[in-house]
């Protein structure tokens, strides 16, 4: 029995100075988010599938696929890429539950997909959606490629459907696991092309350094890493459609809710939202754009700088390197919806971040704000949809009144025949592009006199760091259920 | 006939149509009409302060009589500047703890006080000649002049040192003690008229003003203009221009009564940008921060020191393995702390701990009585808390005022992990590893015993590879010698060090530096090298002096140089070497960044072990040593290396400390092999009994 316990430890005696942790200098990982990433399934090899097989058209590939996943499209009508709508919500300042999404709300970009279906539906995940008739319910008019193809040649063209002269046995010999560009395809582009709409979003993602996005360029994460699909419905809310975060990705599905060494960087999370360090900026290398103003839209300016100006259009202003700006928001916006009453003389806002500093559940978060000017009805103050879209809308006829009655029609927003123009904004919450944590603000970035935190507009009575936080100065209201004990 | 074409030529030069055949040019696209593009600012600062009266030294409004601004009268109006100015070190940068040459704490024979004002500086190599010594090599108005970048007015700078009034007002019947200076160009000595130039008042703005205008506040006192200071910082706010002489003020932006507001004026609390001015790269903003040498950088050149928030891997200079350097400059900085949270005003009531001592009574912890807020405004106490370093002697009263990295921190709460905690807290400076690598080059030899041909001493850099000014250098970063210093408290523990060494002549006796015009004109003879200097350096024999041949590494050598200052007069000139150490007491890293490797110490390559190099050639027969007032204590000879340079050698436990692992205890040595022997004896003895007795205990078995 001596001599098995001097045998034991003198095995063990060096395993244990060796963990010490006096001379190692290593600290224990606070923080471990690889463990929760998935393992990548190998996706089946279509290559050899459809021998003997000729497509015609995209519903064609379609069937095809539903003969060996013949519940894929059941599944995928249920969810949103297909039908541009979300579940019943209960949206701000309105009464009834309602759905609510793409297909049926106004914009201020290229302001609504009613009446533009011809365009907009490029990038709906279906083929020929061409006016409110389109059939949801017939599962060959699913577009498995537009997310599966990894040929890299596939692309849709108007009302969705595959673009003149796309080789679809070699698409559908391709499919596999979604990456980046097929995503990007839509995602990078929304607004009508590269980093327009997002800002954190566009096609130096689809091979991006690790400088741009440090789970893309170190982890070579695809977008479903983190956007992960159950029966096809994808992980994922964007506030610009949904007045929810429901069902969307967080950080913490992979970080630990406190994940840094600093107890003072982890005393923030509470009131600061992740992205708010760890996104500097974003667009950091093409410009997105900021505003959008239709009122100048029409005139002939030959020379003109696309990025500046488009007869079609109106004026825009672009930024790269865009510093978010910075509000309260605890996972829901308000919503404008169709015949919502407009200010006229002042600014409407389409999305805004709900919560305010005595919320508990509020963060402070980064956002693009994209600031618009768009058609309004004078007399009955409500936003308008135009119909833009040839071959009878505004950008071929240059005819307000014209664009306006036929998006009337087809909205169902009542036009009085008085239009002019009103000021929006529509704020878009930032997730994506989040640099290196050696990047990522730092305390004088927001605090002391050269802050990019305006903390009087946030509510606070001057800088937290100098004046104490929202909990410090017992601002928090008390949350639902609590019994008026302030944390 | 000419006349029908000149007037078809003119139809057709008059028809735009015809004659323009240029690209028709492009409209301007209309702009974006939305009214409010970016989000609203943030909200200024309010400032409480009310207008200041722009007051000359006669209590009438300057800007009105075209007179300088004085702070003393516009200030003095609501603070007792009389009071601020004498209980303010960086003001009396030592003229209130002059004594006679020799008798300063530095130790050498002619300093006359721990400040600037008194102090020989080897980077400068010039010295403040004792009150009536000749020759003269800085006059009271020469060294106004010389530090103009580096002290803030008053002090030395309006008072004399012999008299204690006014500079240039002495007794009556009294030649000005104060008169004596060098014209700039000829060197010949002359009378400084300090009607004409004023004096230098303490200058308030350069710490209060939020964008001082400090060039021209040098430029000023540079060319002797020294009442117009005040006035010259002033340049930036638009308040007032340079002129050819002295500066005009901007009467369209005052008005008749002279009061401007604060917010024109910019004034507030001193922020680090402030200390900037004059202590280098101390700045809170987020710049990529880029070396400069020289004057206006001099507490990064000599220290290391770098005080700013931004991460090193962005920073503006070519360091190495710069992509991994992700901590911050300083991480107190990073973390918000300004210059002043830390050297605060003794009594500001916010900062105050009651009383320098802390309470001074047994039974209270913490004495809640203070200034009130009315009282420090009109006194605040300009006798900043500092810490205790080897560079900083002025204000030796001071030493150590200023709450210590143990005021703040609770390092046993994150500290786990090291060994013997309490041991490590009382032997090192927390510096001491969390400063383990520093990478502003900075100045390791200043040898003023030979002249580059621009005049400048010989100077080596630490932590760099090629010239220290030179953007493409790779700044390989230095790790500072730990050696042990004695603090103003008796106490002794190790802290990081950056050893400067500097070699100069002196001569007579008592030994007082060689004036740098003297040792120019024993060097060169005009553009060149003297012949005889040449023929002694020249070993190369092309006729020059390269960089490497300006040393004066042989008696030989040494004495060609001896020779000339001799023959200009100088009886025994000998080459005298010091050793100025620079704590390292900023520049502290992420966390993360420290040194946790037990072996960096612990060990025969531990840092304490290794020879710290000090110069890469030095003079022959002038061994450095230590100033006096430095507290430092050197674990070791100074040998030279077999390159021609000099390095300190660690040879014994500095100043009673064992480094377990590095150093060698002979008497435990022994110990421990005489344990060992003696445990082996006794086993082996206790064994052989046992089979001693055994086998007796079988033998007499087996015969029963």
């Amino acid at each position: 029995m001596r001599r098995r316990c001097a045998i034991v430890f003198a095995a063990l005696g060096p395993l244990w100075l060796a963990s010490s942790p006096g001379c190692s200098g290593n600290a224990r990982p606070l923080d471990d988010p690889g463990r929760h990433v998935r393992p990548r399934l190998t996706p089946t090899d279509h290559r050899g599938l459809f021998a003997g097989l000729t497509f015609s058209d995209g519903p064609s590939v379609t069937r095809a696929c539903l003969r060996c996943h013949p519940q894929a499209a059941r599944d995928f009508m249920r969810t949103s890429h297909w039908l541009w709508l979300g579940e019943p919500e209960l949206v701000p300042g309105h009464q009834e539950p309602m759905r609510i999404g793409k297909r049926n709300l106004i914009n201020n970009f290229c302001i609504s997909t009613e009446s533009n279906w011809k365009k907009c539906t490029m990038c709906h995940a279906g083929y020929g959606w061409k006016d409110a008739s389109f059939d949801f319910e017939k599962e060959e008019l699913v577009d498995c490629l537009v997310c599966h193809d990894r040929s890299g040649s596939y692309a849709k063209g108007d009302y969705g459907l595959p673009s003149e002269g796309v080789d679809l046995l070699a698409a559908a010999r391709s499919v596999g696991r979604p990456g980046r560009d097929n995503c990007g395809v839509c995602h990078f582009a929304g607004g009508g092309g590269d980093a327009v709409k997002h800002g954190d979003l566009d096609g130096t993602l689809a091979r991006p350094v690790e400088r741009l996005d440090v789970h893309m360029g170190r982890r070579d994460f695809a977008c479903t890493e983190c956007h992960r699909a159950e029966r096809h419905a994808i992980r994922g809310r964007m506030i610009s459609v949904s007045t929810t975060q429901g069902n969307n990705v967080a950080c913490t599905d992979c970080h630990a809710p406190e994940p840094h060494r600093s107890e003072r960087l982890n005393a923030h999370v509470d009131a600061v939202a992740c992205q708010t360090c760890h996104l500097p900026e974003v667009a950091r290398v093409t410009p997105t754009k900021v505003a959008w103003d239709w009122s100048t839209a029409g005139r002939d300016v030959p020379g003109a700088d696309p990025h500046h100006y488009l007869k079609i259009k109106g004026s825009f202003v672009y930024q790269r390197g865009l510093v978010p700006e910075y509000r309260w928001f605890n996972g829901r916006v308000g919503r404008y919806l169709k015949g919502d009453p407009v200010a006229l003389d002042g600014v409407t806002p389409l999305n805004p971040p709900q919560g305010d500093i005595a919320d508990p559940d509020a963060r402070i978060w980064p956002f693009k704000v994209h600031r618009g000017k768009q058609p309004a009805d004078l007399r009955y103050r409500t936003l308008l949809v135009p119909k833009t879209v040839p071959p009878d809308g505004y950008w071929v006829t240059f005819d307000w009144d014209r664009s306006l009655r036929l998006g009337s029609a087809a909205s169902g927003i009542p036009y009085s025949g008085e239009f002019g123009f009103a000021e929006t904004e529509m704020v878009w919450n930032l997730s994506h592009m989040i640099a290196p944590k050696d990047r990522a603000l730092q305390c004088t970035d927001c605090h002391g006199e050269e802050s990019r935190m305006n903390f009087a507009a946030l509510g606070y009575p001057g800088d937290p760091a100098d004046m104490g936080g929202r909990k410090t100065r017992r601002m928090l209201r008390p949350a639902a259920g609590d019994k008026g004990v302030l944390p | 006939m000419s006349g029908a074409v000149l007037i078809l030529l003119g139809l057709i030069l008059a028809n735009p149509a015809a004659a323009d055949t240029a690209p028709a040019q492009a409209l301007d696209p209309p702009a974006v009409t939305i009214r409010n593009l970016s989000p609203a600012p943030p909200p200024p600062s309010p400032s409480m302060h009310p207008d200041v009266i722009l007051l000359d030294a006669q209590g009438r409004i300057a800007p009105a009589n075209g007179t300088p601004l004085s702070l003393r009268k516009s200030c003095g109006a609501c603070h007792d500047v009389e009071f601020i100015e004498k209980n303010n070190y960086h003001a009396q940068a030592g003229l209130d703890e002059q004594s006679d040459a020799g008798r300063a704490p530095s130790g050498r024979p002619w300093d006359t006080g721990p400040g600037i004002f008194g102090r020989f500086d080897p980077f400068l190599g010039r010295a403040l000649t004792p009150p009536g010594e000749e020759p003269l090599d800085l006059g009271s108005a020469d060294w106004i002049r010389l530090f103009a970048a580096r002290h803030v007015g008053g002090g030395p700078a309006e008072r004399s040192r012999s008299h204690g009034g006014i500079l240039g007002s002495p007794p009556a019947g009294v030649a000005d003690p104060d008169g004596p200076s060098l014209d700039d160009k000829t060197g010949e000595r002359t009378t400084w008229d300090w009607k004409k130039s004023g004096t230098v008042e303490l200058n308030c703005l350069l710490c209060h003003l939020r964008r001082p205008d400090n060039m021209q506040r040098i430029r000023a006192i540079q060319r002797g203009e020294f009442a117009w200071a005040s006035t010259a910082i002033l340049t930036g706010t638009g308040l007032a221009v340079p002129r050819e002489e002295g500066y005009a003020w901007n009467t369209e932006r005052i008005p008749p009564d002279g009061a401007v507001s604060a917010t024109t004026l910019g004034l507030g609390h001193a922020r680090s940008d402030n200390c900037r001015q004059c202590h280098g790269r101390a700045c809170r903003c987020t710049d990529p921060v880029v070396f400069q040498g020289g004057r206006d950088n001099w507490q990064a050149e000599a220290s290391g020191s770098v005080f700013s928030p931004g991460r090193m891997s962005q920073s503006g200079m070519n360091l190495a393995g710069k992509e991994s350097l992700s901590s911050p400059w300083d991480i107190h900085a990073e973390r918000l702390l300004s210059c002043n949270q830390c050297h605060y005003a003794p009594n500001n009531p916010a900062y105050d701990r009651g009383g320098l001592a802390g309470p001074g009574v047994r039974h209270l912890a913490f004495d809640a009585r203070r200034a009130r807020e009315s009282e420090y405004l009109f006194r605040p106490d300009h006798n900043l808390v500092k810490g205790d370093t080897a560079q900083g002697t002025v204000g030796r009263r001071f030493f150590g005022t200023m709450r210590d990295c143990r005021d703040c921190h609770r390092a046993e709460e994150t500290h786990e992990f090291l060994p013997f905690p309490k041991t490590h807290f009382a032997a090192l400076e927390c510096t001491a590893c969390h400063v383990p690598r520093l990478f502003p080059p900075t100045r390791r030899v200043t040898d003023w015993t030979m002249l580059e041909p621009d005049r400048k001493p010989r100077v080596e850099h630490a932590g760099v590879q090629g010239a220290v000014d030179d953007p493409l250098s790779l700044l390989t970063g230095q790790v500072p010698a730990l050696l042990p210093r004695r603090a103003a408290d008796e106490s002794v523990r190790l802290e990081p060090q950056l050893l400067h060494t500097a070699w100069y002549w002196v001569a007579g006796e008592p030994p007082r530096p060689v004036r740098l015009r003297d040792l120019e004109r024993a060097l060169f003879d005009g553009d060149r090298y003297h012949g005889d200097v040449l023929a002694a350096l020249d070993r190369d024999r092309d006729g020059s002096l390269s960089h490497d041949e300006l040393v004066l590494d042989t008696p030989a050598r040494v004495e060609a140089v001896v020779r000339r200052l001799q023959a200009l007069g100088y009886r025994t000139p000998r080459i005298a070497g010091e050793i100025q150490p620079f704590t390292v007491a900023h520049g502290v890293g992420h966390p993360d960044s420290a040194q946790r490797d037990c072996a960096a110490c612990h060990g025969p390559a531990g840092r304490m072990c290794q020879p710290h190099p000090l110069a890469e050639a030095a003079p022959a027969g002038a061994p450095p040593q230590p100033v006096a007032d430095a507290g430092l204590m050197l674990p070791g000879p100074i040998v030279p290396t077999p390159a021609g340079g000099l390095a300190l050698r660690p040879q014994r436990c500095p100043a009673g400390f064992y480094v377990m692992g590095a150093q060698r205890l002979h008497w435990m040595d022994w110990l421990g092999i005489l344990a060992l022997a003696g445990t082996l004896g006794g086993v082996v003895l206790h064994s052989g009994l046992r089979a001693f007795v055994a086998l007796r205990r079988k033998r007499a078995g087996g015969a029963a």
